[in-house]
């Protein structure tokens, strides 16, 4: 039979089929030596599962393996990222993370009432600014009825801004000492901003659609601005009963509270190196009880 | 080459083991949820054809049930499928977190879409072929495996690099639940810390992957036609 256009195309096809095969095989084998290379480096070691949310925390967390590494203490610290600290609590509920370190005391305090979790908090870490930023003010006066103000669309950041909005002047709250105050607690709204709750970490790429926004200062650090560029920015006081709620923390399941590794990480975290670089994130150390 | 790539990237070059990661979790993901969630279309497919009025065995109860489950989960938006199954996830994986939690999540979010794309695909099988293996003898299963499924391969192919390629969509997704991968690399880097190289590594990456996959399956419809 003679061959024809068709068979040969198919042969040619399948050379071609093969020769990607073969390539996809060599890459497999050298990812896959690449880690099994990885993995024996690791042995004799504590491994610690620290969940975290994001990624700004990094360089704080190298200071606390540096500082673990310094005294020989054998932990490895190995981070699970999460983009939302909902999942990261599940799982270290579902004991798949030994530690979290990425909420404060407000966000903690709500998902135990919420959820039901035993956790405890094991360690203080820091105060994170939160900030007013504007790109169209200069001025708490300038507002105008009808100026729209981004505000985080989580529960205990959402609240925590109406506080700062609340300390501005902008908007008057029932009672500006609760815990997690909503929309619904404004009891007056004298400057008529517009409150738009939305991603944190959009708000300020979107500052030129709102009046002003308040977000997270990491996300601030991160699009280039510093939290010194606010419009308004609330005292903050280590000692205030008010900033006690958004002191960030590192917490375990409450069964692990008297863990001695646990412990040994906390104390590398209260270390001046590791305060450096909570500074360097314009976050402020908070390490006493 | 590498301070040219430095310039370029240099917040994925500063992490390119752990961008090096997220496109193995990435691979490992669409690889696993592809695998099993082919299987369980192909089953789920033949089922439909077979009970569908008119098949060969007809039968409406398990036709309409399975029929409306796929309706269901197909009108569910996947993230909020993700979220949901967390719990059944737990049970069946162990854990729903990471990597592997993220597999039972794909393989419930794609398989519907699967299952629809296999059935186009094994309904387009010439109803001549299945009158003369009826005519010869051949029993059911015979002309599900020597006719419906060997017929079709050119377009099962065809509908696998299609929900391949969708599947790789939805893993960026599931980088809420901690299951890693480029999407979830572009999202934590590029998104939250605007790092817009991040984006744009991933981006050229999974183009590249989805023509890598897009290749083969064009000369795999090539070799299997006749």
């Amino acid at each position: 039979m003679a061959t024809t256009t068709k068979d040969r195309s198919k042969v040619r096809a399948k050379r071609t089929l093969y020769v990607i095969l073969a390539a996809v095989v060599v890459v497999i084998a050298i990812i896959g030596s690449a880690f099994a290379y990885q993995n024996s480096q690791a042995s004799g070691e504590t491994v610690v599962k620290v969940g975290l949310v994001g990624n700004s925390d990094d360089n704080v967390w190298k200071a606390v393996q540096a500082q673990l590494d310094k005294e020989h203490a054998n932990i490895k610290l190995e981070y699970k990222t999460f983009q939302d600290g909902i999942y990261t609590n599940q799982a270290l509920s579902n004991k798949e993370l030994d530690i979290t370190a990425f909420q404060h005391y407000a966000f903690l305090n709500q998902e135990i009432k919420d959820k039901g979790y035993k956790f405890t908090v094991i360690g203080n870490t820091y105060i994170s600014p939160f900030n007013l930023y504007s790109d169209k003010y200069s001025s708490l006066k300038d507002f105008k009825a009808g100026d729209k103000v981004a505000i985080p669309n989580n529960a205990t950041n959402l609240g925590r801004a109406l506080k700062v909005l609340d300390s501005a002047g902008l908007i008057k709250l029932q009672d500006s000492s609760a815990d997690n105050p909503t929309v619904d607690d404004v009891a007056s709204n004298p400057s008529g901003i517009v409150i738009v709750p939305n991603d944190p970490a959009s708000i300020l790429n979107l500052l030129p659609d709102y009046a002003a926004g308040i977000t997270n200062t990491n996300f601030v650090l991160d699009a280039g601005k510093k939290p010194s560029d606010a419009l308004y920015a609330p005292k903050i006081s280590a000692t205030s009963k008010s900033f006690k709620p958004y002191v960030n923390v590192i917490v375990a399941n409450t069964d692990q509270k008297n863990n001695a590794t646990y412990k040994k990480i906390v104390d590398a975290y209260h270390t001046s190196a590791v305060a450096e670089q909570i500074k360097k994130n314009s976050n402020i150390p908070f390490f006493s009880k | 080459m590498l301070s040219w790539l430095d310039y370029l990237f240099p917040n994925v070059m500063a992490r390119l083991p752990e961008f090096f990661d997220s496109f193995v979790q990435t691979l490992v993901m669409v690889g696993v949820a592809g695998i099993i969630s082919f299987v369980l279309a192909c089953g789920f497919a033949v089922i439909l054809i077979l009970t569908q009025p008119h098949g060969l065995t007809p039968h409406a109860v398990v036709f309409n049930v399975l029929d409306k489950i796929v309706n269901t989960f197909r009108s569910i938006p996947f993230i909020i499928l993700a979220a949901a199954l967390v719990p059944i996830t737990r049970a069946i994986v162990g854990t729903a977190i990471g990597t592997q939690g993220a597999i039972f999540p794909l393989v419930v979010g794609i398989t519907p879409f699967f299952t629809r794309q296999i059935q186009s695909a094994l309904a387009g099988v010439d109803a001549g072929f299945i009158e003369a293996a009826e005519a010869m003898g051949m029993g059911t299963g015979e002309i599900v495996f020597r006719i419906y499924l060997r017929e079709a391969i050119p377009s099962i192919i065809r509908v696998s690099v299609i929900t391949l390629v969708s599947l790789i969509g939805l893993t960026a997704i599931v980088g809420i639940v901690g299951g890693g991968g480029l999407g979830d690399f572009a999202i934590r880097y590029g998104y939250q810390r605007y790092m817009l190289d991040a984006t744009y590594a991933t981006i050229i990456v999974l183009v590249l992957l989805i023509g890598l996959i897009e290749w083969v399956g064009r000369l795999l419809v090539e070799i299997s036609q006749h």
